[in-house]
Parts: C-alpha cells; structure tokens; sequence
C-alpha cells in the first residue's frame, strides 16, 4: 500500500515528471494524428477508387468476349450476387474545347451501371450544384439581383437534371448525339475555386466532344479509326484523379459499334451467309450483395465463371477483385506508406522512451535517501522497483489520455485548423485547388489507437526500467549517508 | 563478550566485523564488537565522528550485513535471513530514528507515521487493519504533541517536530527495540533534551532503545553506555 500511496504523491508533486508526461502526451498525439490522417486518405482513397469499380470484374483482354448476355443472366441469379452489367473498355482520344487528349473510353449501360456501382452519386452537376452557383451568383449580384439568374435557377429547382438515358435536356439548346459523361478533371477548361468547388462557368454540358477510337477484330488485329460526336451531358466526380482525369462514359451500344465489337454476319466469297459473329463485350462488373465478403464473392463468381467457360468451351475468363484490377498497386502502395509513416514515427517516439529514462534516473538520484528509509523501514528491493515502474506506468497513462485527447480535437477538427490558420496567416497547407480531396481525410480507428495508447504505455514503463531496477540496487546504508 | 548477555537479552551480537573498500584500500571499520541488550533497557554506544557507530547501528538493525560474526534476537540468527525475510524481519521488530529524520517529502505528517505500517503489513493486511492503524498513528502523534501538524508536510515542520515524527513512525509497529542513530544530533540543546525524555518515557514504558552517539549528555540519561573504539566495543562503564 505505501507503493501505491508513493506514486500517487510521486505524480502529484514531482515537477520534472511533467516533462515525461509531455514527451508522452505529444509523442502519442503524434502517432494518432499521422496514423488517422493516412487512414483516412487510405479510406478516402479506397472509397472513392471502388465507387466506380464495382467489386469483382470479369475480363479477357481488349478484344472482348462474347456470350455476355447469357452470363450476366445466369449471374445475377447467384445468391451472393447483387448486380452484374457489361462493360466495353477501349482506348482513344477526345476532343473537348478545342484539346485533343487520351482517354480510357468506356460503354456503360447508365441503369445497369448504377446497380453495381455509384454511377448516379457520381455524376457532378445536380439540381443542388446549380442551384447552390446561382444562389451565390445572385448574392453576389445584391441587392438588386439578376432577373435572368432568378429564372434560370428556379428551372433548376423544378426540374431534375439527373438523366440515366444520357439524352439530357439542357435549357440551352437539344442535340440529337449521343451523351458523353466525362471525368470532371478530363476538360481542360475546368477549375476549381479557393473552397474546392468547380466553378459553374467552365461546366461542359452541353458542349460537343469528339472520340477516336481503334477497333480491333476478336483475334486483336486492328481496323481503322472509328470517329463519332457526342454531347456532354453531365461531367463524374469520383474524387479520384485517376478516374476522373482519363477517363470517359458513353453509351454500351454506340462504343460497342465503333469497336466493332456488335454482332455481324460472315459472308462467303459468295456472299452466302456462314453464321452470325456474337457481340462481344471486355468486362462484366459485379457487386456482392450486403454482407458477403469480397474474397467469397470472387471465389463464387469464378467457379460460376469457369462452369460456363467449359460449358460452352469458350477461352478463358479472369476473375479479379476491383483492388487488383485496376488501383490494386496504388493503393497497396499507400498503405505501405502509412505502415512506414506508423513505424517511423514510432521509432522516433523511441526519443520520448530516452528521455523518460534519463528523467527516471533524475528522479532515482534524488530519491537516493528516501530509498534508503524505505529500505529501513521494511520495503523490498521489489517494493521500491514497483514505486518507480508504477510511477512510470501512471505517467504512461496520463500521458497517453492527454495524447490522445489532444489528437482527437486536431483530427476532428483538422480543417477548422486549417481554415483558422489561412485565416490568420494566410497559409493554407492543403489547397483544394491543387489536391484532388477538398478537405483533409482523417478518421479515428478504435483498433489503432488502442494500439498505439498500448504502446505509449508500455514504452513508458520501458524507459523507466533500468532507473528503477538501479533503485531497487541501492544500498540503503549509502544513501543515507548522503546529506 | 564486553556485554549484558543473559538470559534477558533481546538482542546478542558476537565478533561483528564490517570493512569497506575506499579506492584500493580496504578499512576495517568495526573489528570484532560483541555486545548484548537486554529488554526493556536503553543502551548507548558513545563514539566519536568515523568511528563507525552509524555502521554497528545498521548492522544491529539488519539494515547493513557484516564481513563476518553474528546477530541474534531473541535468539534468532539475524543474518540467515535474506532478501524479502529480512526485510519483513526488520519491518516487525527494528525501528530506526535518523539524525536527519528522513522523512518523506512528498508525504504529510500522517502518511509519514503510517508508512511503516503500510511496508510491514502488505495491501490486504492494511486494508482489513486501516482503520486500527490509522489510529494508533494518531494516538502516537498526539502522545508526541503533534495532533494539530497530521496534514503538514515536513518542510512546514520544525526539527524537533520532524524528529517527534520520525519517533512516531518507528513506533508504529511496536518494534521490539528502537535504534536512533544521534537522534539529537541536528537540534539544539533545548530540543534534543525535550526528545531525550520522550525517548526516556518510552522505555521508562518498556520499550528497548539502542542509541548511537557522540553526545555523552545521552549517556547520562541511558540505562548502558558502552564506548566504540578502534572497532571495538570498550567495557562498559554504568
């Protein structure tokens, strides 16, 4: 019991345990804050990259597979199967404003697309984006105001832009081409304001972007050029630079025909009819349903696939997980990053380890006397070994509660932070004109502050190891004789 | 054997030497002491500054382990006991009084008084007992004169009343003998004489006191002074 009263007054009265409990306290906020703040870019990243995949991904190569149809039928009756549609993915060029640049061009069905993906949440320009450009507009405009603004946004109040047949109803005008979503950072016009909103003005819905494409026939030789109009009909926003840079959303049919991927019939030299060429499509995306992990699905979904490939003798089909397929290496890259950031990190709180050594040892030194007392009045070398290491411990607690109270306020509130602090002294770490995510991600995992207070804990005690086995080692004739 | 031994003693040391290594040299501190302490009696070991008077209080306290030569109390050999036995041994039966007090800083009056009790108890000795010791500390202190001074720390406290303190907790659990090394030997004469007679009502109350000290005024006031020198202990001289 006079252990357990020692520590108490120990840490209630010794100044220079202040010092340890600080380098706790800042080294454990530390780890937190870098911990949660790659976690959430690692979440955001993830949550944003899959919004557009799907979850498993059926494919060949870019010259396709046929017999789609069938398969997605026979999918879509699985159980762990909550949705399949065919995709056509080929590689070309846009000419939007004027620019020519490279784009990932890919053939979706918008209403199919939708159920396996977040193709609807996506799509950038909404009644709330317009109205939200007009209200500021209008604002800007006060007190008198635009009449023609007012006009133009309660059109946008009474109608619902959102049009999965990409045949988009604009108030400037009708076209008669087909619709093209492209990413929203694939104009070269677009741009984004100081708060990371993209400014109205330079939207492109409505303009007329032109595709080039190189079909190729089912063995992969190539056919010439296939060029076609479209009308931008709404700009994607995934968030994800990848996706939203490059790549290109047009309707299944009208991509289908351009590859010359639709079905055809084959003429002899006579021109005799041999037999009907299936269309052919390059990918099946899937989502599971609720609850099934990924790792089932595919295993599912292969063995499904595999049934109808040998049924109907067909080449082989690859089944891959949305992370392989496409951002597998990026991601994976980034969580190694956020491993590395955690380990380094915590190899420099080694520092606040050091330093509660030497403070321990301060602390034994000046407590060389009392030690002998104790020693005197019946304490053990195990009871004065305990005093220090649960001094220690308390020291590890209280500091790793600060730590962690102190890295909860900044994560949650990172962008206030940030906002104050451009405000203050017109610095602004994170632009949102120039960083893809508007708002610093950051997210506090149970698991890893758990984790991460554990540790500040025993490292506490860790530091104070070897002052408190000395301690314990003192002899208590010599120390009290000092005076 | 320059000593009391009889049947009556509570504590017999024989042939106790203890040397130290200052740099390459060894010094022979104590070279053979033989004594023996009866119950109940208050003995003075006189000496002058170095001559190892501290060091024979330590080893009689089991504080400190000789070279050679033994201790019994109460007929126990002191120095078979190790480790955590020998501490528990000395928690029970020795209470020390410092020169310099020694009292712990960071505790007040009471927790000060109660420590020992605490080491000598154990948590579930103390928990079942608090109540009871809690008491008796205050009892003591108040016997002391310091009933007012429970929640002061020590730097508010003057040297007598640090000393009265420091009494308080070697008596805490009624120790069978009391060793003060110079208790007076930090207070002015006004003071030392005032813990002089606690300490001579103490054992007038039956409690057995060994003294170490350069002050021949406390041999006066003891029952046995013996003289320490040359390591040795000369005869006794009451």
């Amino acid at each position: 019991m006079y252990k357990l009263l020692l520590i108490i007054r120990y840490f209630q009265r010794k100044l220079i345990a202040l010092f340890a409990l600080l380098a706790v306290s800042l080294c454990t906020a530390m780890v937190i804050i870098v911990i949660s703040v790659m976690g959430g870019f690692l979440d955001h990243m993830i949550h944003t990259a899959q919004k557009l995949g799907g979850d498993v991904v059926i494919m060949r190569d870019l010259g396709g597979f046929p017999h789609y149809g069938p398969l997605l039928e026979t999918l879509r009756e699985l159980p762990e199967v909550d949705g399949a549609t065919a995709l056509i993915r080929g590689y070309g060029l846009m000419k939007l404003h004027g620019t020519i640049r490279g784009a990932d061009i890919i053939g979706i069905d918008p209403a199919e697309f939708d159920t396996v993906t977040d193709y609807r949440e996506a799509l950038h320009w909404d009644n709330d984006a317009f109205c939200n450009y007009f209200d500021r507009r209008m604002a800007a405009t006060a007190p008198r105001g635009d009449p023609r603004l007012k006009t133009t946004r309660d059109w946008f109040d009474d109608n619902d832009i959102i049009d999965h047949s990409m045949a988009f109803s604009i108030p400037v005008g009708r076209s008669e081409l087909p619709g093209i979503v492209p990413g929203i950072a694939a104009s070269p016009i677009n741009e984004r304001d100081a708060e990371g909103q993209y400014k109205l003005q330079h939207w492109s819905t409505g303009r007329t972007a032109t595709l080039t494409v190189l079909p190729l026939t089912a063995e992969g030789g190539t056919l010439n050029p296939a060029v076609e109009q479209f009308t931008v009909v709404n700009e994607f926003k995934s968030g994800f630079m990848e996706l939203d840079a490059n790549v290109v959303y047009i309707p299944f049919n009208v991509l289908q025909i351009m590859l010359g991927m639709d079905a055809y019939t084959e003429w002899d030299d006579d021109d005799q009819p041999i037999g009907t060429v299936p269309a052919r499509a390059t990918e099946i995306m899937v989502s599971g349903a609720d609850g099934i992990p990924l790792a089932r699905l595919k295993s599912v979904v292969d063995a499904h696939v595999a049934r109808f490939v040998n049924a109907r003798q067909l080449p082989p089909l690859y089944v891959r997980t949305w992370l392989v397929n496409r951002f597998g290496t990026l991601i994976q890259a980034v969580q190694k990053e956020k491993l590395m950031m955690a380990f380094l990190f915590g190899v420099i709180s080694l520092v606040a380890v050091v330093m509660i050594a030497v403070i321990f040892y301060m602390i034994v030194m000046d407590k060389t006397r009392d030690i002998g007392v104790l020693r005197a009045i019946g304490a053990s070398r195990g009871g004065i070994m305990t005093i220090f290491l649960g001094y220690a411990l308390a020291i590890g607690v209280a500091g790793t509660s600060i730590g962690l109270a102190l890295a909860a306020a900044i994560v949650l509130h990172l962008n206030e932070i940030q906002d104050l602090l451009a405000r203050l002294f017109n610095f602004r770490m994170w632009d949102p004109r120039i960083y893809y995510f508007d708002r610093i991600p950051g997210r506090l995992d149970v698991h890893e502050i758990v984790a991460i207070t554990l540790c500040a804990v025993v490292a506490s005690v860790l530091g104070a190891l070897v002052p408190a086995w000395l301690a314990s080692r003192t002899d208590p004739v010599t120390s009290l004789r000092y005076e | 054997m320059t000593s009391n031994a009889d049947e009556n003693s509570i504590l017999e040391a024989r042939g106790l030497h203890r040397e130290f290594k200052m740099g390459g040299e060894i010094l022979h501190i104590l070279r053979g002491v033989d004594l023996a302490v009866r119950h109940r009696e208050w003995a003075t070991i006189l000496g002058a500054s170095g001559s190892g008077k501290s060091t024979l209080l330590h080893l009689l306290g089991a504080l400190d382990r000789p070279h050679r030569g033994t201790l019994r109390f109460k007929g126990q050999d002191v120095f078979s006991m190790r480790g955590a036995r020998l501490d528990r041994f000395r928690s029970r039966h020795a209470g020390f009084i410092f020169q310099f007090y020694h009292l712990l800083p960071e505790l007040n009056v009471l927790e000060n008084t109660l420590v020992s009790s605490m080491a000598a108890t154990g948590i579930c000795g103390w928990l079942r007992h608090r109540g009871t010791m809690r008491q008796r500390a205050e009892e003591t202190l108040a016997m002391l004169g310091l009933q007012d001074r429970l929640r002061h720390r020590p730097a508010k406290l003057s040297g007598g009343e640090r000393q009265r303190v420091a009494i308080a907790r070697a008596l805490m659990n009624q120790p069978d003998v009391l060793l003060a090394d110079e208790p007076t030997g930090n207070l002015d004469a006004e003071t030392g004489g005032q813990i002089l007679d606690i300490l001579r009502k103490l054992c007038d109350a039956g409690q057995t006191i060994i003294t170490v000290t350069h002050d021949p005024a406390v041999a006066e006031i003891a029952d046995t002074s013996w003289t320490l020198e040359d390591g040795r202990i000369l005869p006794s001289v009451t």
